[in-house]
C-alpha cells in the first residue's frame, strides 16, 4: 500500500508540473500577442492603410492614399510651417526646438526647420525606436528623475533614428544597471504581492506569500534558489525600493535573496542615499 | 569606552569608514565584507531576521570573541570612524588617534551575526 501511495504521489506531482509549465506557455503566447500588438499600434500601424497592388514593381508597399501626410512626398525636404504638428505627444522640446515626444510612426519630422517625410520603413523603425527608448528613459526617470541620455543633433532622418537607438541603448544600460542590483524588478521578478506601504513590519502571511513565490521562481533580482539567509527564508523586497520612491508611487513585494539584498542596500546608499 | 547600539539592519549591510569617505567598494562575488583602503562594507544579520548588537570601541575595551570577519588598516584623516546603515544614516561614530587605524571585526556567526564588535587600535 505504501508504494501505491508514493505512486500516487508522484503521479500528481507530474500533473501539477505539466499544469504549471501549460500555463506558463500560455501566459508567454498571451504576453507575446500583447507586445505584438502594442508594437504594431506604436508603430502607426493601420490594417486599412491601403497599398501599392501587386504587380506593381511596389507592390505591397503603403501608399500615401488614404495616409496622414498626403501634401508631402517621398522623404524630400518640405518646409510646411513652424507650427508644431498635431502628430506630436508630450510636452517637452527635442534640442532642436521640436516637440519632445515618440514619433507616431506617420507623417513628417521636423529638421532643421523643415518639414522632412520619412519613407514608410523610416517611419516604422523610428516609432519603435523612439518608443523603446521613452519606455527606458522613463524607468530611470522613475530613479533618478533629473537623468536624460546624451544630447546629440541630427541633421538626416537616418541621423534621428541613430539618436533614438542611441538614446535607447543608454536608457537600457541603466535598466539593466538597476534590475542587477536590485533597484527594479530583476530578470527573474514574475509573481509579486502588493505591498502596504514602505513599512517593513510585514506579516506572517506576506512572509509566507513571498517565500512561496521565491520557492516557484527563485530571487527576483538573481534567480538563485538559495535565498542564503538565516531562516531560509527569502526576504520580502520592496519595489521600487522606499528610499528611491520620490514620487511615491505604489510598491510590491517580491522575493529576494540575502546576497542581492546587501547588494541592493549597497546600490542604494552609494547612488541615491547619500552619507552624511 | 564603548559605543553599542541594538537595532534592525536594512538589507543586514553596514558600512564602516572614514567621516569624509565615499570610497564603496564593490560587493562582488561570495563572502560578507569587502574594503577599500577608507570604507568597509559588512554583511550582518538582516532586519527580517531580528536585531543585531553593534559595539565599537578601542581594542582594550571591545570583547574580542567570536569570528574575526576582517583585520586591516583603515585610512582615517577625519579621525572619525562613523558606522552606516541603509541608506545612509549614522548610527555610531568613534574618535581615533591617527591617519590609519586598525579595524578588526567580530562576528558571532558570519552573514549572519547578529552581535557585531569593531575594535579600533
Amino acid at each position: 500500500m505504501p508504494h501505491a501511495s508514493s505512486c500516487d504521489e508522484s503521479v500528481h506531482a507530474i500533473e501539477t508540473g505539466l499544469l504549471r509549465l501549460k500555463w506558463l506557455a500560455a501566459a508567454a503566447r498571451f504576453q507575446l500577442a500583447l507586445r505584438r500588438h502594442d508594437f504594431a499600434l506604436k508603430a502607426g500601424f493601420d490594417p486599412s492603410q491601403p497599398r501599392v497592388p501587386a504587380g506593381n514593381p511596389d507592390g505591397g508597399q503603403w501608399t500615401r492614399d488614404g495616409g496622414g501626410s498626403e501634401e508631402f512626398s517621398g522623404s524630400d525636404s518640405v518646409t510646411i510651417s513652424d507650427e508644431t504638428s498635431a502628430l506630436w505627444i508630450g510636452g517637452e522640446q527635442y534640442a532642436q526646438g521640436a516637440p519632445r515626444g515618440p514619433y507616431p510612426g506617420r507623417g513628417p519630422i521636423l529638421i532643421n526647420g523643415q518639414w522632412v517625410q520619412p519613407t514608410p520603413a523610416q517611419s516604422a523603425l523610428l516609432a519603435a525606436l523612439e518608443a523603446r527608448a521613452d519606455s527606458a528613459i522613463r524607468r530611470v526617470q522613475d530613479i533618478f528623475p533629473e537623468w536624460r541620455p546624451t544630447a546629440s543633433l541630427y541633421s538626416t532622418v537616418e541621423g534621428r533614428i541613430a539618436r533614438a537607438r542611441a538614446e535607447a541603448e543608454q536608457a537600457e544600460v541603466r535598466v539593466a544597471e538597476f534590475q542587477r542590483n536590485g533597484i527594479l524588478p530583476g530578470l527573474f521578478a514574475r509573481e509579486s504581492i502588493p505591498a502596504r506601504g514602505p513599512e517593513r513590519n510585514f506579516t506572517s502571511l506576506e512572509r509566507r506569500q513571498i517565500y512561496e513565490i521565491g520557492s516557484m521562481f527563485g530571487c527576483h533580482t538573481c534567480g538563485t534558489f538559495s535565498a542564503g539567509t538565516r531562516s531560509g527564508y527569502y526576504f520580502c523586497d520592496h519595489q521600487m525600493p522606499s528610499a528611491l520612491n520620490q514620487r511615491g508611487q505604489s510598491q510590491r513585494l517580491y522575493p529576494q535573496c540575502a546576497s542581492c539584498s546587501g547588494r541592493q542596500g549597497n546600490w542604494i546608499t552609494r547612488y541615491g542615499g547619500g552619507l552624511k | 569606552m564603548t559605543k553599542s547600539i541594538n537595532l534592525g539592519i536594512p538589507n543586514g549591510v553596514l558600512f564602516i569608514r572614514d567621516r569624509l569617505s565615499r570610497d564603496f567598494p564593490e560587493m562582488e562575488g561570495k563572502g560578507w565584507v569587502w574594503s577599500t583602503p577608507s570604507f568597509i562594507t559588512l554583511m550582518c544579520l538582516h532586519e527580517q531576521e531580528g536585531e543585531t548588537q553593534v559595539t565599537i570601541g578601542r581594542s582594550s575595551d571591545v570583547r574580542e570573541s567570536g569570528e574575526l570577519m576582517f583585520d586591516g588598516v583603515l585610512e582615517t584623516p577625519s579621525r572619525e570612524i562613523v558606522v552606516d546603515i541603509v541608506p545612509g544614516e549614522p548610527i555610531l561614530i568613534a574618535n581615533v588617534d591617527s591617519e590609519k587605524t586598525r579595524v578588526r571585526i567580530f562576528g558571532n556567526a558570519g552573514r549572519h551575526s547578529d552581535d557585531v564588535a569593531i575594535a579600533l587600535s
